[in-house]
């Protein structure tokens, strides 16, 4: 019996832990740039009560065998890449890589973070900087006397400056790229930062070697799909429910033996 | 003692031990690809065949004959993840551990960081050539006949397996393993997968939890018959035939 019950204590975790991570979705349904997560399960190991093949008699043997199961784990929960909606904003710092690749910042500690998270502004030195105010790498700044800024598919950035007819190219937005993106870690902040599973960033220009092209003056908006999220949590929630009832069934079980004895 | 005690005793671990088996159905009602634990129970007899039938009759006891995986699939849905794929009834995947082959039916495959393609616990995923498919980005795709695409690049052919003739045991981890000598299951012929959608439990929380009740019934009705024994019928025998 007590196995039952670690079986389903392990069960009600997960489903904790399934909650948890709908809930973070949920939360993130309006953060531009978020990536949904979605928590993945396996089956602890088992225990050989009988062995299959093991011989019931001289000439037979069993053809089945008993092994009980010790409950479920978390594997993993992976960050689905997928491409999140396009939201018109007209702002025109406002970037979306239409596609895979990640834009590059410089985080405070020297580090590089990756984001998708496209809503870019000015800071006081002109640079072009995230949500966060950390400077894109490679640094573009924006002259303070430029009139309209155009950035390209491609990434290049121009500007207009006042009293000027042409335009005058100021630096280009690079993308970098992962074979497994999924292995990236999430710091929050919408950034990620590389580690070994994630591999090496590849560094490109958009539009070319499979990064995607940018689009000026659209922000991208979190991947979450409330309907698939709200039935995912119905299920979590009827799942924790019927384990808690197999941990009551045991202990009503074991009560059971303890009665035994009048 | 009385050999009904023995008799209500041998229920009452057989009941335990098939709570024990829907406790792990139910905690594994969200791990991609599992099958429920189902358990048979087989008379057990000691005697010599030549004890007397009345000896036969009552010097029994109940015992698990066996465990098997209920047929699945488990509801598949769609998640439009282009590596994730859900496997048709009876085909499992095959990866590759430290401890030897392995097979799994969990179809949330992904791209390692040296662009081989790996289960949702790391493990390699073999092609048809029995081989782990490298040269992978996150570009990858699966097609419904089970090649492997990176963009438009042909990288190989996913190795399908069946088991007709159910060898394979559960080993933890979404893990299968083969309990003969030959651990190489014959590949299918014809493979039908479903990208884009992703097989959840075949457990059924109905059925388990009916199980469950019917489990949990039978065993007050041992406990009734132990309870029974011990303190009405030997008690009598003590306190009236022997006081």
């Amino acid at each position: 019996m007590q196995r039952a019950v670690w079986s389903a204590a392990s069960g009600m975790q997960a489903q904790q832990l399934q909650i948890d991570t709908i809930a973070n979705n949920l939360a993130n349904v309006n953060t531009s740039g978020f990536k949904r997560s979605r928590a993945e399960f396996h089956d602890l190991l088992y225990q050989t009560v009988e062995a299959p093949g093991s011989p019931t008699s001289a000439t037979t043997e069993r053809p089945a065998g008993v092994q009980l199961g010790l409950g479920v784990a978390t594997s993993s929960v992976k960050k689905i890449f997928s491409q999140g909606d396009m939201k018109k904003t007209d702002n025109p710092l406002d970037v979306v890589v239409e596609g895979s690749g990640f834009f590059k910042v410089l985080r405070p500690d020297g580090t590089t973070g990756y984001t998708r998270d496209g809503s870019f502004t000015t800071n006081g030195d002109g640079q072009l900087v995230s949500a966060q105010g950390y400077a894109l790498d490679p640094p573009i700044t924006i002259p303070s006397d430029a009139t309209t800024v155009a950035i390209g598919r491609d990434g290049t950035v121009s500007v207009t400056q006042a009293g000027q007819t042409g335009s005058t190219e100021i630096g280009q937005i690079e993308l970098a790229n992962f074979i497994n993106p999924t292995g990236l870690l999430s710091l929050g902040g919408n950034l990620f930062q590389q580690t070994s599973a994630s591999g090496d960033p590849v560094d490109g220009t958009p539009g070319l070697e499979g990064l995607g092209e940018l689009q000026q003056g659209f922000l991208e908006i979190s991947n979450v799909s409330i309907v698939n999220e709200l039935v995912d949590m119905i299920a979590a929630q009827r799942a924790y429910e019927l384990n808690s009832r197999t941990i009551r069934t045991a202990d009503d079980m074991m009560q059971q033996v303890n009665n035994i004895i009048r | 003692m009385n050999s009904q005690f023995y008799v209500a005793a041998s229920g009452l671990l057989v009941e335990e031990r098939r709570v024990e088996m829907i406790a792990n159905n139910l905690a594994n009602l969200s791990t991609s690809g599992y099958r429920s634990q189902r358990s048979f129970s087989a008379i057990f007899e000691a005697l010599d065949p030549g004890a007397s039938p009345e000896l036969a009759a009552v010097n029994r006891a109940v015992a698990l004959g066996g465990a098997y995986e209920a047929p699945g699939p488990g509801p598949s849905r769609p998640t439009g993840r282009g590596l994730d794929v859900a496997l048709p009834e009876g085909a499992l995947f095959a990866v590759e551990t430290p401890a030897g082959r392995r097979y799994t039916r969990n179809g949330a495959l992904g791209v390692s960081e040296s662009g081989e393609l790996i289960d949702s616990g790391g493990r390699r995923v073999l092609g048809s050539g029995e081989q782990p498919i490298g040269g992978l980005t996150q570009a990858a795709t699966i097609t419904a006949d089970g090649q492997i695409f990176d963009g438009d690049q042909a990288r190989g052919e996913l190795l399908v397996v069946s088991d007709p003739e159910q060898v394979l045991r559960p080993e933890g981890n979404n893990l299968l393993t083969a309990a003969g000598d030959d651990d190489r299951l014959k590949p299918v012929a014809t493979k039908q997968l479903d990208p884009g959608w992703l097989e959840g439990s075949a457990a059924n929380p109905i059925s388990e939890l009916v199980l469950l009740v019917e489990a949990q019934r039978a065993f007050e009705s041992y406990q009734r018959i132990v309870s029974m024994t011990m303190n009405d019928v030997n008690r009598k025998a003590v306190t009236e035939i022997a006081g």
